[in-house]
């Protein structure tokens, strides 16, 4: 037997060094790209943007919603074939919202993630239930974009208070359609 | 002014004016405001008196519910400038129509004319308002766009944004 413990000790020896050596190359390669890190820093420091406007972040919660949707709408469409008229004019409207809401890229500054929740949609897409669904949710969207009016601009404000009845006329639209 | 852009529903029940209690004097933009949306109520007051005697029994409840919403809010609309201290400017004895109203079509033109004239007014009333008392402007800015697409317009991505609109 113990010719067999024999030959384990030599390969222990060896697989510790490799460890050594690898931890020192490691420890070497952190070192120099913490030195890399630090040349860079110095060279091109990071500016911090500057904190997003209110009128920045009611822009993006807003284009957020109005994304959501379009992506609603496509959905629709696919179920209610027969209403396509109605529903490709309402995502022609939200795209015109869309470019209006969207800054220029030049004057963007990094805004924080919107914090809206996704609207609840438990009564599930059908072709049935598709009409009622899309008008709740522009219904909702409508409510959603007016209650950030108290804290924009008055220029903005206005366009907001604009986009908002035309959800508010979605939604009505859709509820004449549905029931008809 | 109706919350929500149901303006035949929302009137018949639960009107809910402009606040006459302003929190804070109103600007000299917004005092402006105020007033254009008072003319523009006024007319459409007078527009409906016209659209109701031309369309069909469908739809004078509809113009009935409609005058009496735009009568609402003229009344809030007077009530807050004279709340400010300003005397609300004397309303004309009558108006000169934009057009010819002889049929329920042209009535229903009419009505249409009238509820974008007043939803521009409360748009710009949005942006002359302090934040506090911008919803309720918003909210009759939707109830007009509403009313316009049920006479029949499309009111298009931007109501009340006559400067947005296509053509």
């Amino acid at each position: 037997m113990p010719e067999q413990d024999e030959p384990r000790a030599p390969q222990c020896r060896p697989r510790r060094q490799v460890l050594t050596v690898t931890a020192a190359v490691v420890g070497a390669g952190v070192v120099s790209a913490l030195a890399g890190c630090r040349v860079r820093l110095e060279q091109a420091p990071v500016v911090t943007p500057p904190p997003a406007t209110p009128d920045e972040i009611a822009r993006a919660k807003a284009a957020s919603e109005t994304d959501r949707l379009l992506g609603l709408v496509d959905d629709v469409r696919r179920l209610r074939p027969d209403a396509a008229a109605l529903l490709g004019r309402i995502a022609t409207e939200h795209q015109a919202h869309l470019s209006a809401l969207r800054l220029p890229p030049s004057t963007t500054t990094p805004t924080p993630k919107p914090t809206i929740t996704p609207t609840s949609t438990s009564t599930p897409l059908t072709k049935g239930t598709a009409l009622a669904v899309l008008g709740n949710r522009e219904k909702q969207a409508a409510e959603a974009v007016r209650a950030q009016l108290t804290s924009v601009s008055a220029e903005l404000a206005r366009l907001l208070a604009s986009v908002a009845a035309s959800c508010d006329c979605h939604a009505d639209a859709l509820t004449t359609v549905g029931a008809a | 002014m109706s919350s929500t852009p149901s303006p035949e529903t929302r009137t018949s029940t639960s009107p809910t004016p402009l606040p006459t209690t302003p929190p804070a004097q109103p600007s000299r933009s917004e005092l402006q405001a105020l007033a254009a949306v008072l003319q523009a109520e006024r007319a459409a007051v007078y527009g409906y008196g016209v659209v109701g005697g031309k369309v069909g029994r469908a739809q004078r409840q509809q113009a009935s519910s409609r005058l009496d919403w735009h009568a609402l809010n003229r009344d809030a609309v007077a009530a807050q400038l004279s709340l400010a201290g300003s005397t609300p400017p004397p309303g004309p004895a009558a108006y000169a129509l934009p057009f010819e109203v002889d049929d329920e079509a042209s009535a229903r033109s009419l009505a249409v004319h009238l509820e974008v004239g007043v939803a521009a007014c409360y748009a710009d009333l949005v942006g002359a308002a302090p934040a506090a008392r911008r919803i309720d402007a918003a909210q009759a800015l939707s109830a007009c766009a509403v009313a316009a697409q049920r006479w029949g317009a499309v009111v298009g991505a931007f109501p009340g944004l006559p400067e947005r609109s296509e053509g």
